[in-house]
C-alpha cells in the first residue's frame, strides 16, 4: 500500500502541494485528476524519490520512503515503475536497447541476457517487430507502448503513469487503457495514473483523487464522482470551459 | 503575546540593507552551485575509477568531440599562429635588430601557454556548449528522470564518458593545435620577416618543465569543460529557453574556468620550479 501523509512542496514562491493526504490500495487503479499544474506530476515524482517533500511522508509498504538517499531510491523504483508523459525513450538508442537498460543496471544482467529478456517484453506490447528501430522513427503510440515495456522490465507492483494516452489517437489511447487495466486484472499490479482523459477516468479507474489549489478536494470512486454536487468536481468531469474552478 | 511588540511596525527595509540581502542571496547561490560543481567532478571521479563502462559510449565522444572540433581548431590556431609571429616580429623588430629569436620565443610560449589556453578556450565554445545543450534537453524532456528510474546515475551514464573523452581528446586536439600553430607561424615568419624554417624551429628555450606544464594545462582544461558543461546541463530548468541558459552558462563557466586554472597551473609551476 502506499501512503501519503500531509505532503508539502513549494517551489520558489509557489505553494503546490499544501497537505495533501491520501492511500492507494494494493491491485488497485487510481486515477489523479486536477487542473494543469495542480502538482499532480510532482505528487507522484515524490514516490520514486525524483523529487523531495518539503514536509510530510510517504509510505511504501510499511516503510518510510521520503527521505531515502539516491542508493535507496534505486529498490523503490524497483518496486514503483513509471511511464513518463512524453515516453521519455534515449534517442540513442534502439528499442530494445532501451528496455534492456533496466535490466542491466537494475538487475546487472550481461548484455545478451538483457536483450533477450527486452525482446520478450517488447513482445508483451506487440513490439518485437519495432525491436531495432529509433525511437524518433516511431509514432506516439508506439512509443508509449515501448516506454511502458521498459517500464514493466522490473516486475514492478506499482506503475506510475504521467498523463499516458495524451497526444494518442483514441484507438491508440484506448489500448494503452486496456494494457493497464490489464496490469491489474491479471497481475495484480497497482496503478496510480495522472490523466486528464475523461473516458480513461471513467473506463477503467477503481478509485479516483482530485487534487484542487493543492489539496485533496474529493477521493471516492467513479460513481462518487459522477454523484458530487461540488461545482467545482461537476465542472471538471464534464469539461465545462465556465464555472467556480481557478485554473 | 505581548501587545507591543503585536502594534510595532516591521523594520522597513532600506535600499542599502535590501542590496546587502541581494549580495547575500547572490552569494550563497554562488557557494550553492560551487559545492553542486564540486559533487559533480566528486561523483565523475568515482565513476571513472569504479563504474561500469558502456561499450562504445567513450569512443563515441571521442569521435564526437574530435571530429566536430578538428577543422574549427585548425583554422583558428593556423590563423592565431600567423597573428602572433606577424605581431611578435613587427615588436620584435623595433627593439632588437636580429628576429631569428622569434621562432624559439614562440615555440616556448606556445607550448607552455598559449596551444592549450587558446585551444581550450575555442574547446569550451565547441564542445561545452554541445553538452550543455545535450544534457540540458534531456533534463527538460525528462529523459534524465528515466534514466534514474532505469538505476543508471546521470553523471555515470551521461558525465563520465564526456569526461574521459574530453580529457583525451583536449590533449590530441592541443597537440594537434600547436602545430599547426607552428608551421603556419614557420611560414609566416619565412615570408614577412625572412626567417629560415630551420632557423625558426629552434627549440633551445622548450625545456622538459614547459612540456609537463603544456601537459598538465590539456588534461586540466579537458577535465574542467566537460565537468562545468556537464553541471550547467544538469542543473537545467524550463523548457527550451532553460536549454538555451545552460548553454550560455556553460560556455561562459567553462571559458572562466580555463582562464583561473591557466593562472594557478602558471602560479603552482613558477613556485615549484621556478620558471
Amino acid at each position: 500500500m502506499i501512503s501519503f501523509r500531509n505532503l508539502k512542496k513549494t517551489f520558489g514562491t509557489k505553494e503546490v502541494l499544501k497537505g495533501v493526504s491520501f492511500d492507494v490500495h494494493d491491485g488497485e487503479v487510481f486515477f489523479i485528476i486536477g487542473a494543469s499544474g495542480v502538482g499532480k506530476s510532482v505528487l507522484i515524482k515524490h514516490l520514486i524519490g525524483l523529487i523531495a517533500p518539503d514536509e510530510g511522508e510517504i509510505w511504501l509498504d510499511g516503510e518510510e520512503i521520503s527521505r531515502f538517499d539516491e542508493r535507496r531510491m534505486y529498490e523503490v523504483r524497483k518496486k514503483c515503475a513509471m511511464v513518463f508523459q512524453h515516453a521519455t525513450l534515449f534517442d540513442s538508442l534502439t528499442c530494445v536497447e532501451n528496455v534492456a537498460l533496466p535490466l542491466r543496471k537494475h538487475k546487472g544482467l550481461k548484455p545478451k541476457d538483457a536483450m533477450t529478456e527486452a525482446m520478450r517484453r517488447l513482445g508483451q506490447v506487440q513490439m518485437e517487430d519495432f525491436a531495432h528501430r529509433y525511437p524518433p522513427e516511431l509514432g506516439d503510440g508506439m512509443r508509449k507502448r515501448v516506454a511502458i515495456a521498459r517500464a514493466l522490465t522490473m516486475d514492478p507492483r506499482y506503475v506510475l503513469f504521467d498523463e499516458p494516452t495524451t497526444s494518442l489517437d483514441p484507438v491508440s489511447a484506448r489500448r494503452v487503457d486496456k494494457l493497464i487495466r490489464e496490469l491489474s486484472d491479471t497481475l495484480g499490479v497497482t496503478s496510480i495514473v495522472v490523466s486528464h482523459d475523461l473516458t480513461s477516468i471513467f473506463s477503467i479507474a477503481d478509485r479516483i483523487v482530485m487534487l484542487y489549489r493543492g489539496k485533496v478536494r474529493l477521493l471516492g470512486t467513479p460513481d462518487d464522482f459522477r454523484r458530487s454536487d461540488d461545482p467545482i468536481i461537476d465542472q471538471f468531469i464534464h469539461g465545462r470551459a465556465t464555472g467556480p474552478m481557478e485554473t | 503575546m505581548n501587545q507591543d511588540s503585536a502594534l510595532t511596525p516591521p523594520a522597513r527595509s532600506t535600499p542599502s540593507s535590501q542590496r546587502l540581502a541581494e549580495l547575500g542571496a547572490r552569494g550563497i547561490e554562488i557557494a550553492r552551485s560551487g559545492r553542486a560543481l564540486y559533487e559533480v567532478f566528486a561523483r565523475t571521479l568515482y565513476y571513472t575509477v569504479r563504474g561500469r563502462y558502456e561499450p562504445g559510449a567513450v569512443v563515441r565522444q571521442m569521435y564526437l568531440m574530435g571530429n566536430q572540433s578538428l577543422f574549427f581548431l585548425t583554422v583558428v590556431m593556423g590563423f592565431i599562429g600567423m597573428i602572433l609571429v606577424l605581431q611578435g616580429g613587427l615588436q620584435a623588430e623595433r627593439i632588437i635588430p636580429d628576429p631569428t629569436l622569434i621562432g624559439s620565443t614562440y615555440l616556448e610560449l606556445l607550448i607552455r601557454d598559449l596551444a592549450a589556453s587558446i585551444g581550450a578556450l575555442m574547446l569550451a565554445t565547441r564542445v561545452g556548449a554541445g553538452i550543455a545543450a545535450e544534457i540540458g534537453s534531456m533534463v527538460v524532456t525528462e529523459q534524465v528522470d528515466a534514466l534514474r528510474m532505469c538505476a543508471a546515475d546521470p553523471i555515470d551514464y551521461l558525465v563520465k564518458p564526456r569526461f574521459i573523452a574530453s580529457v583525451v581528446m583536449t590533449t590530441v586536439l592541443i597537440v594537434w593545435s600547436a602545430t599547426v600553430a607552428t608551421l603556419t607561424g614557420m611560414g609566416t615568419a619565412y615570408v614577412f620577416f625572412d626567417i629560415a624554417p630551420s632557423v625558426f624551429f629552434d627549440l633551445r628555450l622548450v625545456d622538459f618543465g614547459d612540456l609537463t606544464i603544456g601537459l598538465v594545462k590539456c588534461v586540466a582544461y579537458g577535465a574542467a569543460i566537460p565537468i562545468v558543461s556537464g553541471y550547467c546541463g544538469l542543473s537545467t530548468y524550463g523548457g527550451s529557453e532553460g536549454v538555451g541558459w545552460a548553454t550560455t552558462r556553460a560556455v561562459v563557466n567553462s571559458s572562466l574556468a580555463v582562464i583561473m586554472l591557466n593562472f594557478f597551473i602558471s602560479g603552482t609551476a613558477f613556485v615549484l620550479i621556478g620558471s
